[in-house]
C-alpha cells in the first residue's frame, strides 16, 4: 500500500472521525432537547391534571352550592338529579326523590310545555321559559327555566336546566300593575257602580280567577248587596244574575263584614259558613272594606281549586281596598243622595199632582155639601109657605135658626175652599195697585156709618195675584169692622218702604187682642169670638197668602183699645 | 112675553122641584122639559123638530159632566144655536173661563137661600122672553 493511499485512508479516517464528532454533537444537543421538551410535557401534564381535579371539584361545588335551583332530568322528564335548592323549591324531602318533572307543571299549563320540548331538542337550550307549577305540597309557583341539552357521543341523553322561583317577583310586578290599573280605571268615576265594576275586574284579573265580587253595607236593612261581580255570575247584558243579600254576620263575607277581618278559606268544604252563591268554589279570600273603622264593603273572590290565594294576595286585596275606599264611599253618598234626590223628585210630583187633586176635591167637596144646604133651605121655606098660618111664632123662630145655621155652614165651607185655593196657581204675578184693591175690598164690605177708614200714605204697587192682595186686606180691614165696640171706629191703613219689602200696617180702636192669644190666632179654626159670622178662618187665610209672599206677620194689641195687625210683602218673591 | 121652552138638565131633584115651584109661584107658563144627565138630554136633542129655546145646565153631573156636554152641543151643527145658561155651585175660576170659552148665554150661580134662587130665575127668565129666540 503506497503512502499515498495510506495518506487517503488517514485523511479519511480523520473525516469519518470528525463528522462522527459532530454528529455525536448533535445527537447530545437533540438528546438535551428531548429532555427538555420531556420535561415540560411531564410539567404541563402535572399541570393539566391538577387543573382537572380543581375545575372538577369547583364543578361539583358549583352544583352543590348553586344559590338556583339545579335539575339534571331525563328525556322523559324524570329527576335524575337535583340539588338542594331544587328540593326547596319543588318541595320535596331529599335530593333523592324521585319524581318526574312533568307532574308539577299546572294542568291548565301543560299546553306551553310540548312546544318548548321541541324547541330544547332541535337547538339544544331553552332560555326563559315561564310556567306555574304545583308543588308536591301542593303550592302554587311561578317558576322561570333556562335548560341545555346533555350529549354523549353527539347523541342527546338528558337534559339540564336551572330553576328559578319568580313567583314573589311576579307577584310585585302583578301587585303594582293591579295597583296603577285600579287607580287608574277609576279614576274620575263617580258611579258607585262603575267604579265597583272596574275592581272587580281588575282583582279578577290580577288573581286570575273568574269571580270576583263586591259587596256594600246597607246599614238599614243591616245586610250586603252585590253591587259588582266579574266573571260567572254576570249574564248575557253584564248585569249580576240572581243578586243575593247576605245578611251581616252570616257566611264568611258576612263575618268578614261583622269581624272587619279579611280572611282565606284555603277549603270551603270544611267551612260551615260557606253561602254557595252561583256554584261552589273551594277556595276563596275575603277581605272588608274599611272607612273610618267602619266596615261600608266587602271583595270577594272565589277560585274553584283548593289552597288557591296566597297571604299577599290577600296583603294587595287589602292595599287595594284601601285606596278604593275614599272613592267607593263618596260614590256610596252619591247614591244615597240621589236615590234621596229621585225620591224627593217622586214626592215632589206626587205632591203636585195630589195638590191639584185636592184642588179639585176641594171643590168638589164644597158643591157637594152645598147642595144639601140649598135643599134643606128650599124645603124649609116650602113647608113655610105651604103652612104658613099653622106655625106659631116660636116655630117660626125655629125656622129662621135654621136658616142661620145653614149660612153659618154654607159661609164655612166657602171659608174653607180659599183657605185651601190660596197655594193652588201663583203662577199668574202681576203688578197690582194696592189703593185700587183697597178701594174694592171699601166696595165689597159693608162698613157701618161710625166707621172710618183712613189710608195714611200712598200705597205701592206689589207684584202678585190681585184676588189674593184682596182676600188678604179684606180679611183684615173686616176683621177690623166686626170687632169694633167703639162709638166711632177708626181703621188706620198705613205702609213703609223697606228695601227688600214693604211693611204694611192695619189699626184699629176695637176690641183688642189678649197677648195669650196672639200666635192661636194664626192657626186654623181658631176663632177669638164666638161669633156668627166668624168660621175662623179668616187670619189663617191672611197668614198663607202673607207666608206665599215671603213676609211676615204679627200684632200688637191692648185689651179694649185696640190692635195693629203689622205684615211684610216680600218685593222680589219666588212667585213671579 | 114669549113661553119659552126651557130644557133643565139637572140630576138633583129637589133642584127640579124648586125651578118647577118657582116657575109656579111666579104665575109663568113656560114649558119645563127635564133630563136627570147628559145623556139622555142628548137623547132629547135629537128629535129636531122640538129643540128648546134655551139650557139650563148644571155642571156637577154623573155620566157626562156638564162642561163635557158643553161641548158635544156647541159642536153639533144643529145645536150649537141653542142660548145654554150654567146654573150651578161651583164658583171655581177654571170652569167659569171654560165655559165662556165654549160659549154659553150665561153663568148663575146657584144661592142658598130660596128667596135669593126665586129672585135670579125671575131675572134669568124675564131676560129671555123678551128676547127673540129661534124656533
Amino acid at each position: 500500500m503506497n503512502q499515498e493511499e495510506i495518506d487517503i485512508l488517514h485523511r479519511a479516517i480523520a473525516r469519518e472521525k470528525a463528522s462522527r464528532k459532530a454528529a455525536e454533537k448533535i445527537l447530545e444537543l437533540k438528546s438535551t432537547e428531548l429532555y427538555e421538551v420531556n420535561k415540560k410535557l411531564e410539567e404541563s401534564h402535572a399541570e393539566l391534571l391538577s387543573l382537572y381535579a380543581k375545575t372538577n371539584s369547583q364543578l361539583q361545588g358549583v352544583f352543590e352550592n348553586i344559590v338556583d335551583a339545579y335539575v339534571i332530568m331525563d328525556l322523559n322528564g324524570n329527576i335524575l338529579k337535583m340539588n338542594d335548592a331544587a328540593v326547596n323549591l319543588l318541595e320535596f324531602e331529599t335530593t333523592k326523590d324521585q319524581a318526574n318533572l312533568m307532574n308539577l307543571v299546572d294542568p291548565s299549563e301543560i299546553d306551553k310545555v310540548a312546544p318548548k320540548f321541541k324547541e330544547l331538542m332541535k337547538t339544544g337550550t331553552v332560555t326563559n321559559f315561564i310556567i306555574k307549577i304545583i308543588t308536591e305540597k301542593g303550592r302554587y309557583k311561578l317558576v322561570h327555566i333556562n335548560a341545555s341539552i346533555i350529549y354523549e357521543n353527539d347523541v342527546a341523553v338528558a337534559s339540564q336546566g336551572i330553576v328559578r322561583d319568580i313567583t314573589a317577583d311576579r307577584e310585585k310586578t302583578l301587585m303594582s300593575e293591579l295597583i296603577n290599573d285600579v287607580a287608574k280605571s277609576i279614576l274620575g268615576k263617580l258611579d258607585l257602580y262603575a267604579i265597583a265594576w272596574e275592581i272587580t275586574r281588575s282583582i279578577a284579573e290580577y288573581l286570575e280567577t273568574y269571580d270576583c265580587v263586591i259587596y256594600v253595607v246597607d246599614e238599614n236593612k243591616n245586610t250586603l248587596e252585590q253591587i259588582a261581580a266579574y266573571g260567572e255570575k254576570l249574564n248575557l247584558k253584564s248585569e249580576i244574575d240572581s243578586k243575593i243579600e247576605i245578611p251581616i254576620g252570616k257566611g264568611v263575607v258576612g263575618t268578614v263584614a261583622k269581624t272587619g277581618v279579611a280572611e282565606i278559606i284555603n277549603d270551603t268544604s270544611v267551612d260551615s259558613r260557606y253561602i254557595v252563591d252561583d256554584k261552589r268554589r273551594l277556595s276563596e279570600v275575603t277581605v272588608p272594606i274599611i272607612s273610618e273603622g267602619k266596615v261600608i264593603g266587602v271583595i270577594d273572590s272565589e277560585h274553584p281549586e283548593r289552597n288557591y290565594f296566597t297571604e299577599k294576595q290577600l296583603i294587595t286585596l287589602q292595599n287595594i281596598a284601601s285606596l278604593v275606599v275614599l272613592q267607593l264611599k263618596s260614590a256610596m253618598n252619591l247614591r244615597e243622595k240621589q236615590k234621596v234626590e229621585n225620591k224627593n223628585k217622586l214626592l215632589i210630583e206626587k205632591l203636585a199632582k195630589s195638590n191639584d187633586e185636592l184642588q179639585e176635591y176641594a171643590h168638589i167637596v164644597s158643591h157637594d155639601l152645598k147642595s144639601p144646604l140649598r135643599s134643606i133651605n128650599a124645603l124649609v121655606n116650602w113647608i113655610k109657605e105651604d103652612n104658613a098660618e099653622n106655625f106659631d111664632t116660636s116655630s117660626l123662630e125655629n125656622f129662621n135658626l135654621i136658616e142661620l145655621t145653614l149660612e153659618k155652614m154654607e159661609s164655612l165651607i166657602t171659608d174653607i175652599l180659599s183657605y185651601s185655593s190660596i197655594d193652588s196657581d201663583i203662577s199668574e204675578s202681576q203688578k197690582i195697585d194696592i189703593n185700587t184693591v183697597i178701594n174694592d175690598v171699601k166696595q165689597i164690605l159693608f162698613i157701618p156709618k161710625h166707621i172710618s177708614i183712613k189710608v195714611k200714605n200712598e200705597l205701592p204697587i206689589l207684584n202678585g195675584e190681585r184676588t189674593k192682595f184682596q182676600q188678604l186686606f179684606q180679611n183684615l180691614i173686616g176683621n177690623a169692622i166686626k170687632y169694633n165696640d167703639k162709638e166711632k171706629g177708626l181703621i188706620e191703613i198705613d205702609v213703609s218702604d223697606e228695601k227688600s219689602f214693604y211693611q204694611f200696617s192695619i189699626k184699629d180702636n176695637g176690641l183688642g187682642i189678649e197677648k195669650k192669644y196672639h200666635e192661636k190666632i194664626f192657626k186654623i179654626f181658631h176663632s177669638f169670638n164666638k161669633n156668627k159670622d166668624s168660621s175662623g178662618i179668616g187670619l189663617s187665610v191672611v197668614k198663607k197668602i202673607v207666608d206665599l209672599y215671603q213676609g211676615e206677620i204679627w200684632l200688637e194689641s191692648e185689651l179694649n183699645k185696640g190692635a195693629t195687625f203689622h205684615f211684610t210683602i216680600k218685593k222680589q218673591h219666588g212667585t213671579t | 112675553m114669549n113661553t119659552l121652552n126651557i130644557l133643565l138638565i139637572e140630576d138633583d131633584m129637589i133642584e127640579i122641584m124648586k125651578l118647577n115651584r118657582t116657575v109656579g109661584k111666579l104665575g109663568l107658563r113656560h114649558n119645563i122639559i127635564k133630563a136627570t144627565n147628559g145623556e139622555d138630554a142628548l137623547k132629547l136633542l135629537e128629535k129636531k123638530d122640538s129643540l128648546p129655546d134655551i139650557i139650563l145646565l148644571d155642571l156637577n153631573m154623573p155620566k157626562i159632566s156638564g162642561i163635557e156636554f158643553l161641548n158635544i152641543i156647541k159642536n153639533d151643527h144643529n145645536l150649537k144655536h141653542i142660548p145654554t145658561i150654567i146654573l150651578t155651585t161651583s164658583n171655581n175660576n177654571k170652569d167659569l173661563l171654560e165655559c165662556y170659552k165654549i160659549g154659553i148665554a150665561g153663568y148663575v150661580l146657584k144661592p142658598l137661600k130660596y128667596e135669593d134662587y126665586v129672585s135670579k130665575i125671575e131675572k134669568l127668565l124675564s131676560y129671555w122672553s123678551i128676547n127673540e129666540l129661534i124656533s
